[in-house]
């Protein structure tokens, strides 16, 4: 054990005499440019992308299998990642990130020629080739190269307290559940333009709520506002949606498979809907922005994302689904079931997010049923 | 400057200005006295104001924003009927929120001024207290008290006042007003107290010795000579309310969106920065004149003098 430690103490000095050493002798031979180049072999890397990705288990898996600690930078959403990557200096600023893959491809990629991030070096990524044949689709090319590569997969649903609600109650086989007048008060949706108006959508029977005209916004726009008694409040953070419904402050809401997990765990009887109008499916996918210098670190974490350990643990922690092939076979059908890994195979509509034709219109709607 | 060059006789002038070494000086040291100001006015408010201007009359999309020159935004801004509603409601929400503190924290400031000694430092230690805490924290606490299983419901359940949660404490425009007030005491609270504590007892006691009432007191002696510090307060607090973008959000409720709110959805959901540039603009703009026409009608020039009219 003690020379465990005293090996381990010989290497830090070691590497931190050589990092040093590095630095200084490039700060004589080439200035401040080629200083700040020798600190890009410090072993870690930045990371935009949503905390949930990387929780307790999951994050110990993947910085002791990269060799790479993943400093995480606060996540918004979609838009905010491809502004963080777009503002000026962006591509070199973040060294991976993360994000959902229908949102930000268009942007992310851009025109041909002018990707804002670099291709992955696949021969580091061996993991990619586990993907289940659903997420290979998902791998975004370009002549040849692959500049975005799923991790994992989620679906959006209605959660409610099965203490509160009656299972066998007919609403939730529905997104419904979150205008039912039999709970009014007592629902609550998420305070974002995107998620609220696609699953009101969906509610009145339009098959792709990302194309929606103008008058069917309006239309659901005047319904938003015909129920907004219905709503007890509109949640924006992760914390806030799960006190809301541990608290019984609300007994169904627009909700997230982590949030269900947490409140799982915590003894809170919750579960989720499995509307017959469609689940809200999603995949999210990492970049790597054309500049980061730590590219050869965010490739070996990011095939370490692609791992079925990494697959197993962000399942059982998070309740999100693995792309990983290995990762989906360790799950039994049972457990596949509860957990919601079926998601795909079970039958139930799915609804895949897409970016919708008028995002404008879209948070004036939003904007305008807040406002009522 | 002035000072110095009055303090020199006429043939020390003439001198000064034969050598030239003097003025010279002087300007230089009025430079480098100013500079600093100078340089973070420049830096913190020019510069983001006039970028923010800038970009307000480009163009954005989803793949990002360009100097493409046009007044769409501004024209979308101004003719569009929400974002007229929201700047009423926004407005209204920092009138009545400044009024509602000024209500609640002008008795606070008299009764801390009033106190001496180690009673006055540890009220003072009170109240600012609860401002250790950020301002999320301070407006997240109202959830736990008001909510529908919160203390103030279990509270009056327990004493058998209620047999039910009542749920409009929370998530509504009150609850705004609520989080908006308690979050921003301190800005009223303390230019009020600073301004009385400045009043000279005598006058109080020389216009009780001459038979004023205590209403009139206070009507034509305390109030007139703290209005500086009352109208610093409501200054801060009016500026602070309108740009509100946390509180509503989280204590409003299906309702609780203000101008700010949408200027940050432009920012954050939609990457229009160029269209969320023009609404900050229209908003400082609105508040700007707000200002300048009700600061004539209050003096609001005397923040400012120090209350020398």
């Amino acid at each position: 054990m003690r020379d465990e430690i005293t090996r381990s103490m010989n290497s830090i000095d070691r590497r931190t005499f050589l990092k040093f050493s590095g630095a200084a002798a490039a700060v004589v031979t080439g200035g401040v440019g080629s200083f700040s180049g020798a600190f890009a072999a410090d072993t870690s890397i930045s990371g935009v992308m949503p905390g949930v990705v990387l929780p307790k288990g999951a994050r110990e898996i993947v910085e002791k299998a990269a060799g790479v600690k993943v400093e995480n930078v606060p996540y918004v959403s979609p838009t905010d990642t491809v502004a963080k990557l777009l503002a000026p200096g962006g591509t070199s600023r973040y060294d991976l990130m993360i994000s959902v893959t229908e949102f930000v491809k268009g942007p992310v990629l851009g025109a041909a020629g002018h990707e804002k991030v670099r291709a992955f070096d696949m021969a580091k990524i061996p993991n990619a080739a586990d993907l289940q044949p659903v997420f290979k689709d998902q791998v975004q090319s370009r002549g040849g190269k692959v500049y975005m590569i799923p991790i994992f997969w989620g679906f959006d649903s209605p959660l409610f307290r099965t203490d509160l609600v009656p299972e066998q109650d007919a609403a939730t086989q529905s997104w419904g559940l979150l205008f039912d007048d039999k709970y009014a008060g007592k629902t609550a949706l998420r305070d974002d333009a995107y998620q609220s108006i696609v699953v009101t959508g969906l509610h009145l029977g339009h098959s792709d709520p990302a194309t929606m005209s103008a008058s069917d916004l309006n239309e659901v726009k005047k319904f938003l506002i015909s129920k907004k008694k219905n709503f007890r409040t509109l949640w924006t953070k992760f914390g806030e949606a799960v006190n809301l419904m541990s608290t019984g402050e609300v007994v169904a809401m627009y909700g997230w498979m982590p949030m269900r997990a947490a409140l799982q765990s915590n003894g809170i009887k919750v579960t989720n809907a499995w509307p017959k109008e469609g689940l809200l499916l999603w995949n999210q996918a990492a970049f790597i922005p054309k500049d980061s210098k730590k590219f050869e670190a965010t490739e070996k974490v990011v095939n370490a994302m692609l791992s079925p350990e990494f697959g197993v643990a962000l399942a059982k922690e998070s309740n999100y689904g693995p792309v990983s092939q290995k990762a989906i076979s360790q799950f039994s059908p049972e457990e596949q079931k509860k957990i919601g890994l079926d998601a795909t195979t079970r039958g139930t509509k799915i609804y895949s997010m897409k970016w919708p034709t008028d995002m404008n219109a879209w948070i004036e709607t939003w904007g305008a049923f807040k406002a009522a | 400057m002035s000072t110095a060059a009055t303090d020199l006789g006429p043939s020390d002038s003439i001198a000064v200005k034969k050598a030239g070494g003097i003025g010279r000086s002087a300007r230089w040291t009025l430079f480098a006295l100013l500079a600093p100001g100078t340089a973070w006015l420049l830096v913190f408010i020019a510069v983001p104001l006039g970028f923010t201007l800038a970009m307000s009359v480009w163009k954005s999309t989803i793949l990002g924003t360009v100097p493409a020159f046009q007044f769409g935004n501004y024209i979308e801004a101004l003719t569009t009927p929400l974002y007229r509603d929201l700047l009423f409601k926004t407005v209204r929400i920092g009138v009545v929120t400044t009024v509602l503190s000024l209500l609640t924290s002008y008795p606070i400031a008299y009764c801390l001024a009033m106190q001496s000694g180690q009673r006055k430092a540890v009220l003072l230690l009170l109240l600012f207290l609860p401002f250790w805490t950020s301002y999320v924290v301070r407006t997240f606490v109202w959830l736990p008290i008001l909510g529908r299983t919160g203390a103030v419901n279990q509270f009056l359940m327990t004493l058998g006042i209620i047999h039910e949660p009542l749920p409009w404490l929370l998530y509504n425009e009150g609850a705004i007003y609520l989080g908006l007030v308690y979050v921003y005491t301190l800005f009223m609270t303390l230019p009020i107290y600073l301004a009385i504590e400045k009043i000279d007892p005598r006058l109080i006691e020389a216009a009780a010795d001459l038979g004023a009432k205590p209403r009139w007191v206070f009507l034509r002696i305390i109030l007139p000579l703290s209005w500086p510090g009352v109208l610093s307060g409501s200054l801060m607090v009016f500026l602070l309310a309108v740009s509100a973008y946390v509180t509503p959000q989280l204590l409003g409720g299906p309702s609780g969106i203000m101008f700010s709110n949408m200027i940050a959805d432009q920012f954050l959901s939609n990457n229009n920065w160029a269209f969320g540039a023009a609404l900050s603009i229209v908003l400082s703009a609105v508040v700007l004149l707000i200002l300048i026409v009700a600061g004539r009608w209050v003096g609001v020039h005397q923040v400012f003098a120090g209350g020398r009219t």
